[in-house]
């Protein structure tokens, strides 16, 4: 069994036989883990939207308002983007290279401070890739892949497409403070956290309820996901003030 | 720009055991659980098992195993540091952690953390409860 990285499943699973190793009181094997406000540098220049961002987010208490912070730029990215409809006539459309989707974007990039300095701070690098049915981008942790495509993109649409890597981007942050956060809480409370949100989760939201568990949240969540991003934010937004995270 | 790239952690089953076919590649996973039943504590289970599954950017990472008492933050067990391999975001990895004499201190909730390059890329629940046979 092999794939296209040259594999074979043989390879791609390993097995640890392990004695566990008693650890005294005060070792300390986990590391120190970044905390947030370290993905928002302050630039010198930086756009007045990041430089609200940071100094809000600077003064917030963890990491319940870091997130309502969060939750808002994360409106404010995504308010205006269009969903980019690739994929479909695949066949009778041009192919757009992963290099020249890069070099695009790399275009928005140049006009746009805000973009820029986002793209600068959020993003860790970009992996090019051939074509792959039905993707256009992925974010993996902080690397963007940009995938070849066949679909012919307007200067429209690799704006939109920025932005909704930058907003992807944004979410992961999010998740992971999310998740800190609703870790301390239910530890405080002695209650249960299930597992993590779906990784390609597009609305942030969406991970509070995975954590909560809270079946009937989810469903409302679920039911809402079609309509417009402002009710649903102010719908999460709601959610995060009843459960004490964020000011009401 | 910044240059740590964590793995990513699709799913984390803790069990008793897990077992890969040789021939057809699968795995099975024996007792599946989130909680355990002891009579007294300290209390010391033989053997844990947590299977996961990662992506990650092609390259190797460190990862260890590491039980952590949530009430305290305090760790109470690990495993070594393994080295793993990673093929590239888009190739899942497996891997079996077996965690022989696990010793928990006390009833409560315990996180099992999997750590990569010294990065918290999967957590997962483990309650323990006290009861008597």
């Amino acid at each position: 069994m092999s794939d296209p990285s040259g594999t074979t499943g043989a390879e791609r699973l390993q097995e640890f036989d392990d004695v566990a190793l008693l650890l005294a009181p005060g070792s300390n094997l986990r590391p120190d883990e970044p905390r947030p406000s370290t993905f928002v540098p302050k630039p010198a220049d930086a756009h007045p939207l990041w430089r609200a961002l940071r100094e809000r987010f600077d003064h917030a208490t963890p990491c319940a308002e870091r997130v309502a912070v969060l939750t808002e730029f994360y409106a404010a990215l995504v308010a205006n983007v269009k969903i980019l409809a690739v994929g479909a006539k695949a066949e009778s459309r041009p192919t757009v290279p992963a290099t020249e989707l890069a070099m695009r974007i790399g275009q928005v990039l140049a006009r746009n401070q805000a973009f820029r300095t986002a793209f600068e701070r959020l993003v860790g690098g970009i992996e090019l890739h051939a074509a792959q049915a039905g993707r256009v981008y992925d974010v993996v942790g902080n690397v963007v892949h940009l995938y070849s495509t066949n679909a012919t993109l307007t200067d429209d649409d690799v704006v939109a497409l920025t932005i909704r890597i930058l907003a992807r981007r944004l979410c992961i942050l999010m998740r992971r403070a999310l998740r800190e956060q609703y870790r301390l809480w239910f530890s405080q409370e002695g209650a249960v956290v299930a597992g993590a949100a779906h990784p390609e989760d597009e609305v942030a939201c969406l991970a509070v309820i995975a954590c909560l568990q809270r079946r009937r949240e989810r469903e409302e969540l679920r039911r809402k996901h079609g309509v417009s991003f402002e009710e649903r934010y102010q719908w999460v937004l709601k959610m995060l003030a009843d459960n004490g995270l964020c000011g009401s | 720009m910044a240059a740590i790239i964590a793995p990513h952690c699709q799913s984390v089953v803790l069990c008793d055991d897990a077992q890969r076919d040789p021939d057809s590649l699968l795995v099975t996973l024996h007792g599946v659980r989130t909680e355990m039943v002891a009579a007294a504590f300290p209390y010391s289970h033989q053997e844990l098992c947590a299977y996961l599954e990662l992506t990650g950017h092609e390259g190797t990472a460190a990862a260890f195993v590491v039980a952590v008492d949530a009430l305290t933050d305090v760790e109470v067990f690990a495993t070594p540091r393994h080295e793993v391999r990673f093929f590239g975001p888009l190739n899942l990895f497996q891997a079996i952690f077996r965690i022989r004499g696990c010793r928990f201190p006390r009833p409560g909730l315990y996180w099992i953390e999997l750590y990569c390059s010294e990065q918290l890329v999967a957590s997962h629940r483990l309650l323990l409860v006290e009861r008597s046979a």
